[in-house]
């Protein structure tokens, strides 16, 4: 019963933690790889264990096959960030031993979040995942940036924490229990769902909009992304995401499916924001991680939108589209790392220009993986985007479709002048770029996948329906 | 609902009797200020240096380490009382806590958290 993966991976990380003390020499390095067997040791056991279903600790948390999906996507996310960790040389702030391990404690609260079937039990899990986050930002301590960024992902995620507790204490008083299956039991005794119940969902809404940042929840976004390390913004950006996805999912589907109509008004706005400012906000932005905190926004409206119907292929391209996220995701960002010109970072866009010059195979890969965000076929994000449009469409939510076609539209434009301005601008001075060759194998492997995709989506849509089928089994 | 109306009653005269005497204060108090009444007022001295001082930030330190030791002694109070009841689970379950603590209390010793100097 206890044999779970969370345990054996607190219990791991605890011998880590011992182990980390007595190692002398390269401590981040040797940490990492032992933190990155870990994880391969955790995965092997989400997969051995993927089409069980079972409930455990007194209903806290469940086990199925869409949790342990997730868990599966979060454990390589954080597997890639952790391998990039190891190959590119960092800052001297970030070469400390702790990083490795904190990664790993957001990791568990993160696994654990997707199974929790209990407010309760969600929310210690949210906070155990918040907090090792809030240390990540601030990583950099001798950059004033960084500390900066941690201080407003602080407080922002202190106020998401406070709304999340004041949304569960008023579903608490109306439902008497805060287990989902009693207030799903409650929701579908009721002739009318009391009102308060559904000001009680809107409050929890709220907070899990501020830690998926859609907007109009999205204003801390660009400022943590651009502030904290890019390795802790690309981690940022992919894992996190996922778990709340799972969350909300599970949240919205499973206790309060039968309230529909009221989450699905809320959850249309949501995605109309997001894609709006996503679109919008990045056109005049020079800095490329800010750039990726508005794309960011708008690949999170778009994923909403395929909530709204609440339906099982809704869910099975939303568990799509986040795989893909992420690959793209993971690639930009390994490239951002690698950024350098005289040993320090850059981030600017006028940094790229001329990059075709330089580094051709880099700047194909990475051409590939932006015009894949901007959804242009054939490549992977286009297929995500098509089958949530194809959801979108069949539900006959037109305006939402329309507005998604023109927010894409108008952010294939900034994505397209990224591309430009690689290959077609006179380079200005010189990056001193990927000097290790496993960089340059991992992001040709990323632009790969994602041009590959169009050859085998079959694969990913059977597993993604298989997944979410259990999601469905419960009612 | 109905039990709930003392309570709106309590807060409705809570709030009328706190604005009520602050605003009558205010309006029908006498008022007369001269500059010792106006000068910052400490148990009857003059203060003597400015309450912000800072202390070094060591102390954070053991503050967060003794929190850490003050919630294990209230699981323990309950532990102990109930001992007799909750049988061998019980005691294997407060000996793994404990151990987790303990191994977080020999990282922060072999870190050095716990040198002042």
């Amino acid at each position: 019963m206890i044999y779970i993966p969370e345990v054996f991976m607190s219990i791991g990380f605890l011998i880590i933690l011992i182990i980390s003390v007595f190692v002398k020499k390269n401590q981040n390095i040797v940490l990492g790889y032992l933190s990155l067997l870990l994880i391969f040791l955790t995965q092997f056991f989400v997969l051995k264990d993927i089409f069980l279903f079972e409930e455990i600790f007194n209903n806290f948390f469940v086990i199925d096959s869409f949790g342990s999906f997730l868990k599966s996507v979060i454990l390589i996310c954080a597997g890639f960030v952790i391998y990039f960790y190891i190959i590119v040389k960092n800052d001297s702030s970030l070469n400390r031993s702790e990083f490795s391990m904190i990664i790993l404690i957001s990791i568990i609260g993160m696994m654990l979040m997707v199974s929790s079937n209990d407010l309760l039990s969600l929310f210690v899990s949210i906070e155990l995942q918040s907090l090792a986050l809030y240390i990540l930002v601030s990583f950099s301590k001798e950059d004033f940036n960084s500390s900066e960024a941690g201080v407003k992902y602080f407080v922002i995620g202190s106020l998401s924490t406070c709304i999340f507790l004041f949304g569960s204490s008023l579903i608490y008083g109306l439902v008497g229990s805060t287990n989902f299956s009693e207030i799903s039991q409650f929701m579908s005794d009721q002739y009318s769902v009391p009102l308060l119940l559904v000001v009680g969902l809107i409050f929890i809404l709220v907070s899990l909009s501020l830690k998926i940042s859609a907007a109009p929840f999205h204003m801390w976004t660009p400022d943590v992304y651009q502030g904290s390390p890019s390795l802790v913004t690309a981690f940022l950006s992919t894992a996190p995401k996922v778990a709340v996805f799972g969350v909300l999912i599970r949240v919205l589907v499973y206790p309060f499916g039968e309230i529909i109509v009221d989450w699905g008004k809320i959850l249309v706005i949501l995605s109309i924001f997001s894609m709006l400012i996503g679109s919008l906000g990045a056109l005049r932005q020079d800095d490329l991680k800010r750039l990726m905190a508005y794309s960011t926004i708008n690949h999170i409206g778009f994923i909403l939108m395929g909530l709204v119907p609440g339906s099982e292929d809704g869910i099975t391209a939303i568990c799509i589209y986040l795989i893909f996220y992420i690959t793209m995701n993971l690639g930009v960002f390994l490239f951002i790392l690698n950024m350098k010109r005289d040993q320090l970072n850059v981030t600017k866009i006028k940094d790229l220009s001329g990059l075709y010059k330089t580094e051709p195979l880099i700047a194909g890969c990475l051409a590939l993986l932006f015009f894949s965000m901007a959804g242009i076929p054939p490549l992977a994000g286009f297929i995500s985007k098509l089958l949530i449009l194809n959801i979108v469409i069949d539900n006959n939510l037109f305006f939402l479709a329309i507005i998604a076609v023109i927010t894409s539209v108008i952010s294939a434009f900034y994505y397209i002048r990224l591309v430009k301005s690689m290959f077609f601008d006179s380079p200005t001075e010189e990056l001193d770029l990927l000097t290790n060759s496993q960089s340059k194998l991992l992001l040709s492997i990323f632009g790969l996948f994602n041009l590959s995709v169009i050859f085998y989506p079959q694969f990913f849509l059977n597993l993604c329906a298989s997944i979410t089928l259990s999601l469905f089994a419960l009612r | 609902m109905n039990e709930y109306i003392p309570i709106l009653i309590f807060l409705i005269f809570a709030f009328l009797l706190s604005f009520g005497a602050f605003f009558f204060s205010i309006f029908v108090g006498k008022k007369s200020s001269y500059a010792e009444k106006n000068s910052t007022y400490e148990c009857g001295f003059e203060p003597f240096d400015d309450s912000r001082g800072r202390f070094e930030v060591k102390f954070y330190l053991v503050a967060i380490l003794f929190i850490i030791f003050d919630l294990e002694i209230i699981f323990l109070f309950p532990w102990a009382v109930a001992f007799s009841e909750i049988g061998l689970f019980g005691f294997l379950s407060m000996m793994f806590f404990l151990f987790v603590l303990t191994i977080g209390f020999v990282y922060e010793w072999m870190k050095g958290a716990l040198d002042w100097s």
